[in-house]
């Protein structure tokens, strides 16, 4: 099984000139994007995660690490003093370079992590997604029960034609299904912020381990 | 522009023309709105792969993606949890374990059948000495007929002095005692107001003299009307004016009383 860590090195060894980002090039590349530093952040992810569909829809392994490359590359060429009139038109370029890197070294790697989704298409849950789901459906009751409602309608009352079913769904509600499509990805969001808090909490409330023996 | 969303379905599995692609390239990252497109139909493309709705080429190159991205396997994770905690929610709502009922059901039936005798049994006692109010109240302020209730060889006579009643201080009301009765329990009602003391003193006078008397005495509670029970010695009760007082135990409370006539009944 691929871990992250494994990623991130194989994706160095993927990726020529590779650069270490210092703080001074990182503080450039956020300047360049944004002037309040909610802004920064905020220009940041969007434009890691336009990196990150560019190259998933090329199929290139670890779409996220070649983001990273980009970006480290982006800042680097912020802080030498390059003119850029456009900083998301540059990643781009730069995006296209690092593709055909990829491209180029492809043949002489192909890292795919085949065991992720032997599972996934399964109807049943395995005994480690229990937990989560159970951690889940407490998130689900937390949430307005608008929200709650809406996730049911919206997932559960599609069988076979699931655009005619959103629709009148949408159409029920007085919203258009754009709307009806953002009100989920944002009550989704909620539930993700939950899932992370309950895994804080979870992890805080274990108590520690001594010499491989959990205190009880 | 707008662009539709078999366009970027398309974008996501590899499949437009490698120029239209470059063109949708260019537009992502000078739009932010076209980013959250993009996220809406990878999201519903993740719930057409879950769901088995994509034709087997689609799901194979979705798959090989999934594959490549850990971001994306989070994604998928996310949402397959998701569903399943949705359906299971569903399913429990909408198709109780029918199994699991009837054992809650075998576990709490006989105790409910407790509780159910138990309530009966309160509302039939309750009722009784309601319809003994009710029945003084009714016959008037001057004339107590207590209830009697035989214990052992004797009886014992309730009766009630309700705290709403109106009295003038020269029509005390009456209670009629049997001459059969071996203990008067005079339920003595308190007023109306928050009693934060559960143990009274109290003392029945006959003119000056203490007739009776007792400390510590718990208030009984009948729905939200509070009695003070005095088990009074009716044989040796001899007719006449009585007066009642009683005070919490603290002494802190101000002392209240109450007149009544003894009459003894053949």
């Amino acid at each position: 099984m691929m871990t992250k860590q494994s990623s991130i090195s194989q994706a160095r060894t993927k990726t020529s000139m590779r650069r270490e980002i210092t703080a001074d090039h990182f503080a450039a590349l956020l300047s360049a994007l944004g002037t309040t530093p909610q802004d920064r952040g905020l220009q940041y992810e969007t434009l890691r995660s336009k990196l990150i569909f560019f190259f998933t829809r090329r199929s290139l392994p670890f779409p996220e690490d070649l983001a990273d490359e980009v970006l480290d590359r982006l800042a680097h060429r912020i802080a030498a003093g390059v003119e850029i009139s456009s900083t998301p038109s540059f990643a781009l370029g730069i995006a296209r370079h690092v593709a055909q890197e990829q491209r180029a070294k492809q043949h002489h790697l192909q890292v795919v992590d085949e065991d992720f989704w032997n599972n996934v298409p399964a109807q049943l849950a395995t005994q480690s997604e229990e937990h989560e789901i159970a951690r889940m459906e407490r998130c689900l009751k937390k949430l307005p029960r608008d929200e709650a409602r809406l996730l049911k309608g919206y997932y559960l009352a599609t069988s076979d034609n699931p655009m005619e079913t959103r629709k009148t769904l949408a159409s029920n509600l007085g919203i258009s299904v754009n709307t009806l499509r953002q009100r989920v990805f944002l009550a989704r969001q909620s539930l993700r912020a939950c899932m992370t808090a309950q895994q804080r909490k979870e992890k805080m409330i274990k108590p520690p381990l001594i010499k491989g023996h959990r205190v009880q | 522009m707008t662009t539709d969303r078999q366009q970027l379905r398309d974008y996501l599995l590899g499949q437009l023309p490698e120029d239209t692609a470059n063109e949708l390239d260019a537009r992502l990252f000078a739009e932010d709105d076209l980013l959250r497109e993009f996220r809406y139909e990878q999201d519903a493309l993740i719930e057409d792969f879950l769901s088995n709705r994509l034709i087997e080429k689609e799901a194979a190159f979705f798959r090989e993606q999934i594959a490549r991205s850990p971001s994306l396997q989070g994604k998928v994770a996310s949402l397959r949890v998701l569903l399943l905690a949705l359906d299971a929610q569903s399913t429990r709502v909408s198709h109780p374990d029918p199994s699991r009922y009837s054992q809650y059901l075998l576990v709490i039936s006989p105790a409910l059948a407790v509780m159910l005798c138990f309530v009966i049994f309160l509302y039939v006692h309750e009722s009784h000495k309601n319809v003994g109010l009710n029945s003084q109240l009714l016959t008037g302020p001057h004339i107590h007929s207590p209830i009697t209730h035989p214990i052992g060889g004797s009886s014992i006579a309730v009766a009630f002095l309700s705290a709403n009643v109106s009295r003038g201080p020269s029509a005390p009301p009456e209670i009629s005692v049997p001459a059969t009765a071996s203990v008067l329990e005079l339920q003595v009602e308190l007023h109306q107001e928050p009693h934060e003391r559960d143990t009274w003193d109290a003392e029945v006078r006959r003119g000056s003299e203490i007739f009776w008397k007792a400390s510590h005495i718990p208030v009984h509670r009948i729905g939200k009307e509070e009695f003070l029970p005095l088990f009074i010695d009716a044989v040796n009760l001899p007719p006449g004016a009585y007066v009642v007082r009683y005070a919490p135990t603290s002494a802190h409370g101000a002392s209240q009383s109450r007149s009544f006539l003894i009459i003894k009944r053949r």
